[in-house]
């Protein structure tokens, strides 16, 4: 702590802070450009000037970048300082020379950073009298659009790109007055992480393109708090609608999980909402036809077809959320409730919540901390992405402790990065095939799923003697010592791992390698990555395996289907099988799957912007989120549910959300807690519920009078403590129902430095989400035994294993045309060494059933192993890991 | 060739200038050549040679004027990171060209200096970075090397003392920007040339996170002497704290213009009146430029300032380079002032706002102004942009626009209210003027 | 009654006559006056009206000199409007379908004169000039759905650059 001066007025102050940074955190207005919370100082822009005075006797003081003034004991600053003022004023002054001032067609109008920081200035008379200087757009892929004549040449973009993000197809070129941000020809930019260019940029140069296709201002969105539904890290983002459509997906800050900055599935996920593809009415199976049919009629058929109950199932799933899932085990029993996951994984993640109970498992703000990283069997950027972006900023947690120690503090980027260079700090990954995060890996091992469950035991035996032993190959050894070593020495270190490759073994060795360093003394975290939005929550509930329903070959009488493609979960043969063997098939889904194409009756099943509901991270961290779009006969599965119950007469009294979020915590002891999640519907402030409209939400009389010219009164909101309005106020919301950041003079998305406590600090205004599991039985747990026996590939054989892939592998953003769009065509890789050649056309033989592809040689991938890409759209699901034979055709 | 000797001179560093195949090591050797490293390996230690350089007041050529000897002590003993000498060789400061003499006819002085400093800092490695325009002297310097290595005052087991050393060359891609220190580090290992920021200085966290020694090429060419004549001998040969000579670049309307090596301290009439010959065509001083464009011009009153890094900056502007420019009476400030800002305009490496757009907007202006186009509001706006660059840019290029900049309109206010009304340039009449 | 004096004596029905024709002279005074002076009382609805040059009637959409729509679909005249009865959506422009210069243009434009007050502020708000209000003023109607105006009926005809 320091005591620093600002305009006189006598503050405390982080020393390990800079004075912009001590600055906004207090509430004073300083404009900025160069700087970014997540990326510290680089004083480039000159914007942040005042005054700096040497004691209380300076008068005279000099100009100083508040950015570059670190927060010392009695320094002593004025921002309202006239000389700062006007300097201050004539930057902007210069930012204004070239930009084209075309607010009105540009996308970031009215929620610009430059134009809130130019009238912050008080900028308003050009003195410039010469031509603007123009230049080239680049066509940069289906996420991101271009306008570089706008750049204020703050450096951010390349910042966040290059620096933060880790991709290096985006970069600055030329110099003087035409520097110019783009890649070095036209093309798709590579990160996965692109979309946050539209946040980072302080004005309109990229922009959100599909935001672009069905554009509407800021303020003319309604907005949600919700969470993202693409993969299990639980980020946090502000959905934005208008007339039905949903118009793009925003950040939204929690510091403990995605921060500044979310992936580009989760960015562009919303797509699918709005693809006709979606089931918007209910339809019934008359013979080969399907009818669409009324609300009531169809819930009316719904409870006979679930007869007297007898032999009804329900089949669950990890993208539905708790209360849904919970609602169907409500309604068909929990000893006839099934989970839904795929064949084989079942086991994965209860085992893995297994070992949650007896490990720390650290947020991502934890895991950004973390200064020594072994990922182990996880191809974790295209699993969960967002933990990726954390991981490459572990990597750099070594090399800055040479910075602290040549007294650079940390938010100096350019400093620490003249000290640390292009250093990297102890990362290591091991898994069959190169991943994204190889770039920042000190060492890296390839081989099968079984060698790699070898290799992290023989790392949990290096790190503790009590360990059981493993037999690694001896090339592996060295690597072995120098993990464990570094993993021992380490402050903070971490093991990430996760079920894709579908095997036990793995996720032993993992908890092996934690429970070994805590042995040690050692506090090491935990992580998982979890597949789907409610993989955690879906496990912790306990339900039976699917295979079991499905290979029972019992006569079901009804099968209800909840929000799951079956033909994603097991193999077609065995789907039809179960299918046909149903006596109804109920599918409640958002899409038309292959699954739906096949149900007696199909309902149609609010997707994550039409609902309400509870779901829990990776870390088991649950969630709400809550509607943008108003009510419709596209419903929750849970209120589907509670409608057919009602009618059944059975668990009358759930009327909204927060009934059916009490049950689930009443009746399941796991998920205690949960309703403190997020306000209760009956929340409100002063009387109101919380807008979901800004202040300025334009037409609000006129939207509607094509229908009639009785502006109706806004749609009621029974589970949420939000209205469709823009009467109530947002500035005191709680974090959790915060449904969008706008402040006096703040209008682009940094007004978020006004609703949290400190810069990078929690959101004012109570926690986001409850951890449900803590780690409570931590202590001296057993190590798993049994490494297993190596295996030795059979002649012409190799061991399929399944790669997830960002843009392909989710179901549900197979509808988004812009993510559909990246998707990988079907291919096998091997290496160069089985004997194909690149791109030519195969046959591969799984379970019986035979598949095509093309080769792609990888030829880091080790011999006698071929990865098959996961869960793209149109190809038949196996049964992985197997072994495969493939034949050119 | 350089230019014809004046009996003025004080030959130390272009001692070896006029001698046939100079920059070959024969030469070289026949004339002192690697006594200095011979007697810096086994006479003297780290220590005695720092010592030695302290004495001689020897302050870096490159500008800034700060004294080589503390700067090279700043590097840390040890180090788990290797440690670098670079050279600058981007020797872009218009109307300076010393360094690119010292390179084409001595290139066995820098050579054996930059050898030196890596022994008083325990390096084993070090670059020449050279300016893009001057690819020519690659050659000239990479023969130079070749030379060195054959005769082991290069590589390893240097004359058998067990110092090893290993040299390269390097060359930029025409940046001005390039030859500010932190820059030109960036550019050397390969990213955008652009500043970095200080603290850490480069003697912590120089070329790839190392502890680095940079220096200019004169700064380098000046050790050998010293190292064999002694500090004492050389801070004597200069003033009391500016010690030694140094390379005066002649250039504008003197009848001799050329390089000189002279006494700091050397009054600027007898550089521009004895060394120079006078002034063409016998006209009357108007102003003088004393150390490369970057520097705050200096009026007729100026003349008997004497050149050392102290008595300029007490006369109200900066030694630099030492390039000292001179403008005789029929010069057109305004298109001086134009001429300089073009350059920085096209130099500026476009990281921070106030230089990237102040010199363009600068530039812009003061064409416009010369051709007759100014408005009397323009010459209140050429300073006021000038000042908001001056020291509150990220690196000295702002300075290096806004100071000389500063300096035309104050000193020479009527020469643009001259050109205003919509007249041409009074003083176009006489054709080609400064610069070119 | 007064009587004006330095008038003689006469009898009285002179008087009488004289007095009633000062009487209607100062009675018609008004009238009178104007009789001679030009006619400003309009004949609407036989004739057309004439309006000041700033008289804040129906919006018009105008185009530019090359007939394309000079509204780029900004949605600031909608932000601007203090009773909300603008209601806009944006299209994209392509190379085969273009409707104005900039980016986007407006696919639906609506303004709701059952609630709009002729205020302005969407006219100031333009920074195209695209919206602009005309001097119609005849809204009557017996179907207050037929105050939704939509962008064809407040589109200026291509014909014609500017209107008023």
């Amino acid at each position: 702590m320091a005591t620093v001066y600002i305009d006189g007025n006598r503050h405390d102050a982080d020393a390990k802070q800079n004075m912009l940074h001590v600055s906004l955190s207090l509430g004073y207005d300083l404009p900025f450009f160069c700087w970014h919370p997540a990326m510290g100082s680089i004083g480039a822009c000159r914007q942040c000037a005042v005054k700096q005075f040497k004691d209380e006797k300076d008068t005279k003081g000099r100009l100083v970048m508040a950015c570059l003034t670190p927060a010392l004991e009695d320094t002593r600053i004025s921002i309202a300082d006239q000389e700062a003022q006007e300097f201050r004023a004539a930057i902007i002054e210069g930012l204004m020379l070239h930009h084209p001032h075309d607010c009105p067609v540009c996308d970031e109008g009215g929620e610009c950073h430059l134009q809130d920081m130019t009238y912050l200035t008080g900028h308003a008379y050009r003195r410039y009298r010469f031509q603007k200087r123009t230049y080239r757009n680049q066509f940069l892929g289906p996420f991101v659009n271009h306008e570089m004549n706008r750049c204020i040449q703050c450096y951010r973009c390349v910042r966040f790109y290059r620096g933060y993000a880790g991709e290096h197809d985006l970069n600055s070129f030329s110099i003087h007055h035409t520097v110019y941000f783009g890649r070095h020809e036209d093309g798709i930019l590579e990160s996965e992480f692109s979309g946050n260019l539209a946040e980072v940029c302080p004005t309109g140069v990229f922009t959100d393109r599909t935001l672009g296709q069905h554009y509407t201002r800021k303020w003319d969105q309604t907005y949600a708090p919700s969470i993202c539904h693409s993969c299990g890290v639980g980020c946090n983002i502000s959905p934005g609608q208008r007339d039905g459509i949903v118009r793009r997906i925003l950040n939204r800050y929690n510091h403990e999980v995605n921060g500044y900055f979310i992936c580009d599935r989760g960015r562009f996920s919303y797509e699918y909402v709005n693809s006709p593809e979606r089931i918007r009415a209910p339809l019934v199976r008359r013979g080969d036809e399907r009818e669409v049919i009324e609300k009531d009629e169809a819930v009316k058929i719904f409870a006979e077809m679930l007869g007297s109950g007898e032999d009804v199932i329900g089949i669950g799933s990890p993208r539905a959320s708790l209360e849904a899932n919970f609602a169907l085990r409500a309604l068909v029993g929990a000893d006839r409730f099934f989970s839904g996951f795929s064949t084989g994984e079942q086991r994965l993640i209860e085992l893995m919540l297994s070992i949650m109970q007896t490990v720390h498992v650290p947020s991502l703000r934890e895991v950004e901390a973390c200064d020594a990283v072994l990922i182990l069997g996880e191809d974790v950027t295209n699993v969960a992405a967002r933990m990726a972006l954390a991981l490459r900023q572990s990597a750099r947690r070594e090399p800055q402790k040479k910075a602290l120690a040549a007294r650079v503090p940390l938010w100096d980027d350019l400093g620490v990065r003249q000290v640390t260079g292009d250093a990297i700090g102890p990362v290591f990954i091991a898994f069959p095939c190169a991943t994204r995060l190889d770039d920042v890996a000190e060492a890296t091992y390839r081989g099968r799923p079984d060698q790699i469950a070898q290799f992290g035991y023989a790392v949990a035996a290096a790190i503790h003697s009590g360990a059981p032993p493993a037999n690694t190959d001896a090339s592996a050894q060295a690597l072995v010592k120098r993990i464990a070593e570094a993993l021992r020495t380490a402050e903070r270190p971490l093991v990430v791992s996760g079920a894709t490759l579908r095997n036990e073994a793995i996720i032993g060795a993992a908890a092996n390698i934690v429970y070994a360093l805590e042995r040690e003394g050692r506090s090491a975290g935990l992580a998982f990555t979890m597949p789907e939005a409610n993989t955690c929550g879906l496990g912790l509930m306990r339900a039976r395996a699917l295979e079991e329903a499905l290979e029972s070959r019992v006569q079901y009488g009804t099968v209800v289907i909840l929000e799951n493609d079956l033909y994603r979960r097991a193999t077609a043969a065995i789907v039809d099988e179960f299918l046909a063997r149903a006596g109804n098939v109920v599918v409640l889904d958002q899409v038309n799957t292959r699954t739906a194409a096949r149900a007696n009756l199909v309902l149609p099943v609010a997707s994550f912007a039409e609902s309400a509901g509870t779901l829990v991270n990776f870390e088991s961290r649950a969630q709400r989120f809550f509607p943008v779009l108003p009510p419709s006969d596209v419903q929750e599965s849970w209120r589907w549910i509670t409608d057919v119950a009602t009618r059944r007469g059975e668990f009358g009294s759930w009327n909204s959300l927060d009934d059916v979020t009490a049950a689930v915590e009443q009746e399941m002891p796991i998920f205690r807690g949960i309703t403190a999640a997020a306000p209760p519907s009956s929340y409100r402030i002063a009387g109101e519920k919380i807008p979901r409209q800004p202040h300025r939400y334009s037409g609000r009389t006129a939207t509607l009078v094509n229908i009639s010219i009785h502006e109706p009164p806004p749609p009621d909101d029974p589970d949420s403590p939000l209205a469709y309005s823009m009467e109530g106020y947002t500035y005191k919301a709680p974090a959790s129902a915060l449904p969008f950041l706008w402040a006096p003079g703040w209008n682009s998305a940094r007004a978020l430095l006004k609703f949290q406590e400190e810069i990078n600090g929690p959101l004012r205004g109570g926690p986001v989400g409850i951890r449900l599991i803590r780690g409570d039985r931590r202590g001296a747990p057993e190590f798993f035994s049994g490494a297993p026996e190596p295996v030795n590939a059979p002649e012409r054989r190799w061991l399929a294993v399944p790669i997830y892939h960002l843009f392909g592998s989710d179901e549900l953003t197979h509808w988004a045309p812009a993510i559909s769009s990246l998707a990988p065509q079907p291919y096998v890789a091997v290496n160069e060494r089985a004997g194909f050649r690149d791109g030519a056309p195969v046959a591969f033989q799984s379970d019986g059933a035979t598949q095509t592809a093309v080769i792609k040689i990888r030829s880091e991938i080790p011999d006698g192993v071929a990865a098959v890409p996961a869960g793209l759209r149109e190809t038949e699901t196996l049964r992985l890991p197997a072994w495969i034979s493939i034949e050119a055709i | 060739m350089p230019s014809q000797p004046s009996e003025h001179e004080v030959r130390v560093l272009s001692r070896r200038f006029g001698l046939p195949n100079s920059a070959s090591i024969d030469t070289y050797l026949a004339n002192d050549g690697y006594r200095a490293l011979e007697k810096a390996l086994k006479e003297m230690t780290p220590d005695s040679i720092l010592e030695e350089l302290k004495v001689s007041n020897l302050r870096g050529r490159g500008g800034a004027g700060f004294p080589t000897g503390m700067k090279w002590s700043f590097v840390p003993r040890q180090s788990p990171k290797p440690k670098y000498i670079v050279c600058n060789a981007d020797e872009s400061e218009p109307g300076t060209c010393k360094d690119r003499l010292l390179m084409e006819y001595d290139p066995h002085q820098l050579i054996e200096g930059i050898l030196i400093a890596g022994i008083v800092v325990g390096s084993h490695q070090g670059y020449i970075y050279v300016r893009g325009e001057y690819r020519y002297l690659i050659d000239i310097l990479d023969r130079a090397l070749e030379e060195a290595y054959a005769r082991g005052y290069l590589g390893k087991n240097i004359l058998g003392s067990g110092f090893d050393f290993d040299l390269y060359t390097h060359t930029g891609a025409g940046a001005y920007e390039c030859g500010e220190e932190s820059a030109l580090l960036e550019s050397l290992e390969g990213k955008r040339g652009i500043p970095r920021i200080r603290p850490p200085f480069p003697a912590v966290a120089g070329l790839y996170a190392s502890p680095t020694v940079l220096n200019n090429v004169e700064t380098f060419s000046s050790v050998p002497p010293i190292i064999v004549n002694g500090g004492k001998w050389y801070a004597e040969l200069g003033t009391p704290r500016n010690g030694g000579t140094r390379l005066f670049v002649l250039s504008g309307h003197v009848k001799r213009p050329g390089v000189y090596e002279l006494p700091m301290g050397t009054p600027l009439r007898k550089l521009i009146y004895d060394v120079g010959g006078g002034i063409i065509g016998d006209k009357k001083l108007k102003a003088v430029i004393p150390g490369g464009s970057s520097t705050p011009v200096l009026t007729a009153d100026a003349i008997d300032t004497p050149l050392d890094f102290d008595s300029v900056a007490k006369a109200g502007s900066m030694l630099g380079s030492g390039a000292v420019i001179v403008m005789h009476e029929d010069t057109c400030i305004v298109r001086a002032a134009l001429r300089i800002m073009q350059f920085y305009a096209h130099e500026s490496c476009g990281w921070c706002i106030p230089c990237r757009e102040g010199t363009n907007w600068l530039k812009k202006t003061l064409t416009r102004f010369h051709s007759g186009g100014g408005r009397e509001e323009d010459i209140g706006l050429i300073e006021d942009l000038a000042k908001n660059m001056l020291g509150r840019t990220f690196c000295p290029l702002g300075d290096a626009a806004a100071m000389p900049t500063i300096a035309f309109v104050q000193k020479f206010r009527n020469e643009f209210e001259m050109h205003l009304a919509g007249q041409p340039c009074p003083f176009e009449k006489h054709g080609q003027l400064v610069g070119a | 009654m007064t009587r004006a004096t330095g008038f003689l004596p006469m009898p009285s029905i002179l008087h009488d006559i004289a007095d009633t024709a000062l009487t209607l002279a100062a009675g018609f005074k008004v009238t009178l006056k104007n009789l001679f002076r030009p006619t400003v009382t309009e004949d609407y609805p036989s004739e057309p009206p004439r309006f000041e040059q700033r008289f804040r009637g129906l919006h018009i959409l105008q185009r530019d000199e090359s007939g394309l729509e000079k509204c780029v679909a900004c949605f600031l005249c909608a932000a601007a409007c203090p009773s909300n009865c603008i209601y806009i959506e944006a299209a994209e422009n392509t190379s085969e379908n273009r409707i104005s210069a900039g980016e986007r243009y407006a696919a639906v434009y609506n303004i709701d004169y059952n609630r709009c007050i002729f205020c302005g502020y969407c006219v100031e708000a333009c920074p195209t000039d695209a919206i602009t209000h005309g001097h119609g003023f005849e809204l009557a109607t017996y179907n207050v759905t037929e105050l939704i105006y939509r962008k064809e009926q407040l589109l200026a005809s291509p014909a014609s650059p500017a209107q008023f």
